[in-house]
């Protein structure tokens, strides 16, 4: 099983016994990965079905398009950027609220 | 499970042992008639070749006679946390081909 997973006859029986956890959690990664991209593989199958499909069964004024460009998988800066501030927005708001029940509470 | 650390001896001339197992040093072990279970009943028996193993990994030219030496004159004996220790080095060698968080998608199923 191990061998399987790339690892030698010799890392096995001589060398660390603890290089056999790592080549599994490395293996169950590598299949995480597989499945993943298989999803988004699936994805753009679907997408091109559904516009062939579209284009060919659908009114005749309006076409679909493929994906113009490859989904991002990676956040950009601008993204990043919107999403820490709404962070910030939502605790200032929680602690704002915090606040005023304090507030009140003295009162 | 967490990682167990090898044992390592430092004699007075400066020389260092590692001691450790690998899964060839368990079965060369195994293969030799040593019997992990026996070692609180056969102490005398057991406890000099279960030290002697542990050299095999990092140290595998050395003969029992030099551990034995090492063992009874050097060291003076085993400390009841080294044997401890020794015990769980042992077993690394079959606890890390235990896969505790199986996936449900495991070919084989045992029933009992």
């Amino acid at each position: 099983m191990y061998l399987t997973m790339g690892m030698t006859p010799k890392e096995f029986w001589d060398e660390d016994v603890w290089l056999a956890v790592y080549y599994r959690e490395a293996y169950r990664e590598k299949l995480k990965r597989e499945n993943e991209l298989a999803w988004l593989q699936g994805l753009y199958n679907y997408n091109a079905f559904s516009v062939a499909i579209g284009n060919a069964f659908g009114s005749k004024h309006k076409k679909y398009k493929y994906f113009e460009k490859p989904i991002s998988l990676y956040k950009t800066e601008a993204e990043i950027a919107e999403e820490t501030k709404k962070d910030v927005v939502n605790q200032l708001t929680a602690f704002k609220r915090a606040w005023d029940r304090w507030q009140k509470k003295q009162e | 499970m967490e990682r167990v650390k090898p044992i390592v001896i430092a004699l007075e001339d400066g020389t260092e042992y590692t001691l450790e197992f690998n899964r060839a040093s368990v079965k060369t072990a195994e293969n030799r008639g040593f019997n992990f279970n026996d070692i609180d009943s056969k102490l005398m028996n057991n406890l000099p070749l279960l030290f002697h193993f542990a050299f095999r990994m990092h140290h595998p030219t050395m003969t029992q006679r030099q551990t034995d030496q090492i063992l009874f004159d050097e060291l003076g004996g085993l400390t009841p946390e080294m044997i401890e220790r020794l015990g769980q080095l042992y077993a690394q060698g079959y606890n890390t081909l235990i896969n505790d968080d199986e996936t449900k998608n495991s070919r084989v199923t045992v029933t009992m």
